[in-house]
C-alpha cells in the first residue's frame, strides 16, 4: 500500500490579507515499511502536508492516493480513511482527556466501533508498543511524567492499528532519556512494517530513523533522497536552513582538508569501522 | 472550522476608519448601537444600511469578510423573526392552524431582524478597524471618570485586552485539539443533541487544562516584569484626537441626527 501525493497545493485563509499558500505543487510516492523525515524550517509546510495526509486539510489543487482513497479538494466522509493513517499531533499529551490511561488510549478503537474485548487487546498492544507497562492502565493520564503523556498519546493513536503512522515533531520537548526511550519505541515500530512519516527538526534524529528525507521549503518540495544521499548535499541543506549530523559534519571537514573518504558517513557504527578498522566502503 | 468568527478579529490595512482615533471609533460605535434602537421606520434603516455601506468601502475590509460575521448568529436572527412574527398579538394577515401572523408581528419582525443585522455589523466593522490594544486602551481612558466612584478601570481594560488577545490563540488552540481528536476517530458532525455534546468533553477538557496553565504562566510572566496595576502606569503610544476624528463625529452626528428628525419633517 503506498501513498502517491499529485501536485498538492493548499492555501491557507484564502481571500483574506492572511492569504498564504503553505503549500505548492507537491508529488511524491511513499512506498509500504519506508521511514521517511520530514524537514524544513517553521512555516514551510510540514504540519500543513501530514493533515492533508489525514484528510484533516483537502487539498485546493492535486490528489493524494492512500489505501483505495483519493482526497481532492471535493472529497467527503474521510473518516474511514483515518483507520488506515494515524496522526500524532505536535505535544499529543494536551489531547489526552479522559480519567485514566488506559481509557484514554481506548478512545480510538472506540469511535472504531470495536468490540469492547477487541478495544482491551488493542489497548495493551498499543501500550505494549509504547513501553507503557499494565500499571499505568488505572492511573489518570495528569499524574503521568513528560515523556510517560507523550507516549501514552502515541499509544492512543497506535491501538487505532494505523498503516501509516505519521508523527509531528514527536520528541519536541522531552528531556534526553524521554527522548532516548521514544526514538527506540520508533525503531521498534519501523521493523514491524509500519510505515513512517515524522516530522523533526534534529538531523541526528533523522539520521537515526529515517530511510529517506523529504525537504521542504516554503511550501515546496526541494529535496527528497535517500538519508545517505542527502548528506551528500551540504551546501543544498545549508542553503535552505538545515545541517547535518555532527557526524557527517566530520567526515565533510575531513574530506574538505583532503582525506579520501567514500562518503559522510553519518552512523557510529560505520564511521568507527572506517576510523578503526580503515573500511571504507 | 473555526474560521467564521468574525466578531472580535482585526483586519490589519490601512485606510481612513483604520486611522480613527480608536476612542472615536468607540464612542461613534456606542451611539450607533443605541440609536438604532430608536428608529421606527423602515426607511430609517434603509438610510442607515447605505450608510454603513458607506464606511464598509471606505474602510477596505471585503464585503464578504464582514458578512462571515453574521453566520454565527444566524440562529439568533431566524429565532428572533419567527418569536415575533408568530407571538405579536394585532391585526390577523395570514393564520394556518394555530398559528397567525398578524401585522404588527411582521412589522416587529423585520424590524428585529434589520436591528440585529446592523448591530452585529456596525460592531463587527469597529472591531475589524481598531486592534485589540487600540480598542482597549481607548476604554480605559473614556472609562476613567468611574475611577472615582472606585471602579476597577485599569484592571478592568486589561482583562478585557488580555481576553480579546487570546481569542485567536483559543480558537487556533480548539481547532488543534478538534483535529487532534478527529484524527483519532471522534466524530463532531453527527447523532443527536446528547451524543453531540457528549462529543465535546474531548475538546473542552485539554481546552479547559490548557487555558489555566497559559493562564498561570501569563500571571507569572506578567510579575517578573514588575506587573503591578495601572497605578503610576504610562504608555509607550499616547493617543491623540486629530482633525479627522472630529470631521467624522460631525458627519456621525449630523447623519444620525438627520435620520431622527426624518419622520418629523416628513409628518
Amino acid at each position: 500500500m503506498s501513498l502517491i501525493l499529485e501536485n498538492v497545493s493548499y492555501i491557507y485563509s484564502p481571500d483574506s490579507p492572511y492569504e498564504t499558500r503553505a503549500l505548492n505543487d507537491i508529488s511524491f510516492r511513499i512506498e509500504k515499511g519506508e521511514a521517511v523525515g520530514l524537514i524544513g524550517h517553521t512555516g514551510s509546510g510540514k504540519s500543513t502536508l501530514l493533515q492533508l495526509i489525514n484528510g484533516l486539510l483537502k487539498p485546493d489543487e492535486g490528489s493524494i492516493e492512500i489505501a483505495g482513497y483519493t482526497i481532492t479538494k471535493d472529497s467527503k466522509n474521510l473518516t474511514d480513511l483515518r483507520k488506515e493513517v494515524g496522526l500524532v499531533f505536535q505535544y499529543p499529551e494536551y489531547q489526552l482527556f479522559e480519567e485514566t490511561v488506559a481509557k484514554d488510549i481506548a478512545f480510538g478503537p472506540k469511535n472504531q466501533g470495536l468490540s469492547e474485548e477487541e478495544v482491551n487487546q488493542r489497548v495493551k498492544e498499543a501500550m505494549d508498543l509504547v513501553g507503557l507497562d499494565e500499571s499505568y492502565c488505572e492511573k489518570s493520564p495528569f499524574e503521568l511524567s513528560g515523556g510517560e503523556k507523550r507516549r501514552a498519546a502515541i499509544a492512543g493513536v497506535l491501538a487505532m492499528k494505523p498503516k501509516i503512522l505519521m508523527l509531528d515533531e514527536p520528541t519536541a520537548g522531552l528531556d534526553p532519556a524521554g527522548r532516548e526511550q521514544l526514538l527506540k519505541q520508533l525503531m521498534n515500530l519501523k521493523g514491524n512494517d509500519m510505515t513512517l512519516i515524522f516530522i523533526s527538526h534534529s538531523m541526528e534524529e533523522v539520521s537515526k530513523i529515517a530511510d529517506r528525507i523529504l525537504v521542504l521549503s516554503a511550501g515546496k518540495l526541494v529535496l527528497d533522497k535517500p538519508v545517505d544521499q542527502a548528506f551528500e548535499e551540504e551546501e543544498f541543506l545549508t542553503s535552505v536552513g538545515l545541517d547535518l549530523p555532527v557526524l557527517a559534519r566530520f567526515f565533510a571537514r575531513m574530506r574538505e582538508k583532503g582525506c579520501v573518504y567514500k562518503s559522510n558517513y553519518f552512523r557510529l557504527e560505520d564511521a568507527l569501522k572506517v576510523l578503526l578498522e580503515g573500511e571504507d566502503a | 472550522m473555526l474560521k467564521d468568527m468574525t466578531l472580535g478579529q482585526y483586519y490589519p490595512i490601512d485606510s481612513p476608519i483604520h486611522r480613527l482615533d480608536p476612542r472615536t471609533k468607540f464612542l461613534m460605535t456606542f451611539m450607533y448601537i443605541v440609536l438604532i434602537f430608536l428608529f421606527k421606520e423602515f426607511y430609517q434603516y434603509g438610510l442607515l444600511l447605505l450608510g454603513l455601506g458607506i464606511v464598509v468601502w471606505l474602510s477596505k475590509v471585503p464585503q464578504r469578510f464582514i458578512l462571515r460575521g453574521i453566520k454565527p448568529i444566524l440562529f439568533i436572527l431566524i429565532f428572533a423573526f419567527v418569536m415575533n412574527l408568530f407571538l405579536t398579538p394585532g391585526e390577523v394577515i395570514w393564520s394556518f392552524w394555530k398559528l397567525s401572523i398578524t401585522r404588527e408581528g411582521l412589522r416587529l419582525a423585520l424590524l428585529m431582524m434589520f436591528r440585529l443585522f446592523l448591530l452585529i455589523m456596525g460592531s463587527s466593522l469597529m472591531t475589524l478597524t481598531t486592534s485589540p490594544i487600540e480598542l482597549t486602551y481607548a476604554m480605559e481612558v473614556l472609562f476613567t471618570p468611574l475611577k472615582r466612584l472606585g471602579f476597577p478601570v485599569h484592571e478592568m481594560s486589561m482583562m478585557m485586552g488580555i481576553a480579546l488577545r487570546f481569542i485567536p490563540t483559543l480558537t487556533k488552540e480548539t481547532d488543534k485539539i478538534m483535529k487532534a481528536q478527529m484524527a483519532r476517530g471522534a466524530d463532531f458532525e453527527s447523532g443527536n443533541l446528547l451524543s453531540r455534546a457528549r462529543a465535546l468533553v474531548p475538546i473542552l477538557v485539554p481546552l479547559f487544562l490548557s487555558s489555566i496553565l497559559r493562564a498561570r504562566e501569563l500571571a507569572d510572566a506578567m510579575e517578573a516584569r514588575c506587573y503591578h496595576g495601572g497605578e503610576g502606569r504610562t504608555r509607550y503610544r499616547e493617543l491623540c484626537y486629530e482633525k479627522r476624528d472630529a470631521f467624522a463625529m460631525v458627519i456621525f452626528l449630523v447623519f444620525f441626527g438627520g435620520i431622527l428628525w426624518l419622520p418629523r419633517i416628513i409628518a
